[in-house]
């Protein structure tokens, strides 16, 4: 029998062990590059941004989607256009507890002051209580018995994930570590307008008048394009 | 004179043969029944509105409850309510009463939906006489159903069938052999219970 091959490396179908090669996420470049395991494993031990353990991984996607949502609840200026967009899609004027009234961009800037966001990938919530506030909570029976953590498994183009009519938003961390800081504010602020309104994709793409091609990417580019350029 | 006269009765009888029933002013009470895809009826804030259709031209969005008096006509009936995909519909009002019955399909709260997969067994008579096209019909809504072929062992496959009451429907050379009821859960893979 033969001797295992030393740490890092693997045995070939000729029988000589040749260097294990691991492909990492390059946070410069943007790309999977491969990188010997020796490589990969000393920018593990200096904590190096391709060695980015999960848990840390994690970490700076919620603060990476925390700090956008702070840029969104403070962002002093924002066009007409936006206004009328988000008003469009279905954010109304409202009456605030305060006395005071709100217009679509308060609110979408106080609720971006509250948001809570989670790992999606990780997350025991059942999928059931994302709908509980909806304003048909009938159809909540009829969301399979699953957990955020099995749609984010079972549906790699899921990103991010809101509670309707709530205050949280699930995130793909993997995601939030690669995304530009404009399309990370156009997609929270796309959260966002679940969790204010309590709609779902189709019915914020009817208010907007389009049809969803590239499924929830459209509403974000919309949003992306009349609210962040 | 006479003939005169023959010739006008003669017009006249034309023209009310060419001219359909004046209903102008005529009026029905049309009721909606929202229920899920089940068939369960659903409690919750709706959006009902219709758009009147005249010469194929929808006119403007007007809110209605669900039990409203409408003059004759076609209409653009829809239906909202979150989660659920809105729901349009053609209705012609030409009765004194009618009722429409408004199927709602859970939504995802982010598009696009990562289906589901249904698979199934044809029931034993449909194996045994080559009934082999299988088409799965929503009780409810016209607008849903799926068709596939079932392989030589009798099973075959949907995909992306959302949750709901559906009728099953063996086809083959000698017509149709089967029709039976099934539910589609929401699960994401699923064996449908078939005789």
């Amino acid at each position: 029998m033969q001797a295992p091959c030393p740490l890092g490396q693997y045995r070939e179908a000729s029988g000589y062990c040749v260097p294990v090669w691991v492909a990492v996420w390059d946070y410069s470049t943007h790309f999977f590059s491969n990188v010997s395991y020796d490589t990969w494993q000393s920018g593990q031990a200096e904590e190096g941004s391709a060695g980015r353990s999960p848990g840390d991984e994690t970490n700076y996607a919620l603060s990476v989607a925390s700090e956008t949502a702070s840029f969104v609840a403070n962002r002093p200026y924002w066009s007409d256009t936006c206004q009328k967009t988000l008003a469009d899609i279905g954010i109304s004027v409202a009456d605030l507890p305060s006395g005071l009234t709100a217009d679509p961009i308060s609110r979408l800037q106080l609720a971006a002051g509250s948001v809570v966001f989670l790992d999606g990938t990780t997350s025991r919530a059942p999928l059931g209580d994302l709908y509980t506030n909806s304003a048909v909570p009938g159809l909540a029976a009829l969301v399979p018995l699953q957990t955020v953590a099995d749609v984010f498994a079972g549906s790699p183009g899921t990103r991010a994930m809101t509670e309707l009519g709530g205050n949280r938003i699930w995130i793909r961390p993997s995601y939030f570590n690669q995304i530009g800081s404009g399309w990370a504010a156009a997609v929270v602020m796309h959260e966002l307008v679940h969790n204010i309104i309590g709609l779902t994709d189709d019915d914020l793409a009817r208010n907007l008048g389009i049809t969803l091609v590239n499924g929830s990417r459209d509403i974000t580019v919309r949003l992306l394009t009349d609210c962040l350029n | 004179m006479v003939r005169m006269v023959l010739l006008l009765l003669g017009a006249s009888v034309s023209l009310l043969s060419q001219v359909p029933l004046d209903e102008a002013g005529k009026e029905g009470v049309l009721q909606v029944l929202i229920v899920d895809s089940f068939g369960k009826p659903l409690q919750g804030t709706f959006a009902v509105s219709v758009r009147e259709v005249v010469n194929g031209v929808p006119g403007k969005e007007v809110r209605i409850a669900p039990k409203v008096t409408l003059g004759y006509g076609t209409y653009t009936l829809t239906v909202r309510g979150s989660p659920a995909y809105p729901v349009d519909k053609k209705i012609t009002i030409d009765r004194r009463y009618q009722l429409v019955v408004v199927p709602l399909f859970l939504a995802p709260i982010e598009s696009p939906w990562e289906g589901n997969t249904v698979r199934g067994r044809l029931p034993a008579g449909s194996r045994d006489r080559r009934c082999t096209y299988v088409r799965l019909l929503s009780a409810l809504a016209e607008t849903e159903y799926a068709e596939a072929a079932a392989m030589e062992s009798g099973d075959f496959v949907f995909q992306n069938i959302k949750p709901g009451r559906y009728i099953l429907v063996t086809l083959g050379d000698v017509g149709i052999c089967d029709v039976v009821a099934t539910d589609v859960l929401p699960k994401h893979e699923q064996e449908l219970t078939l005789p």
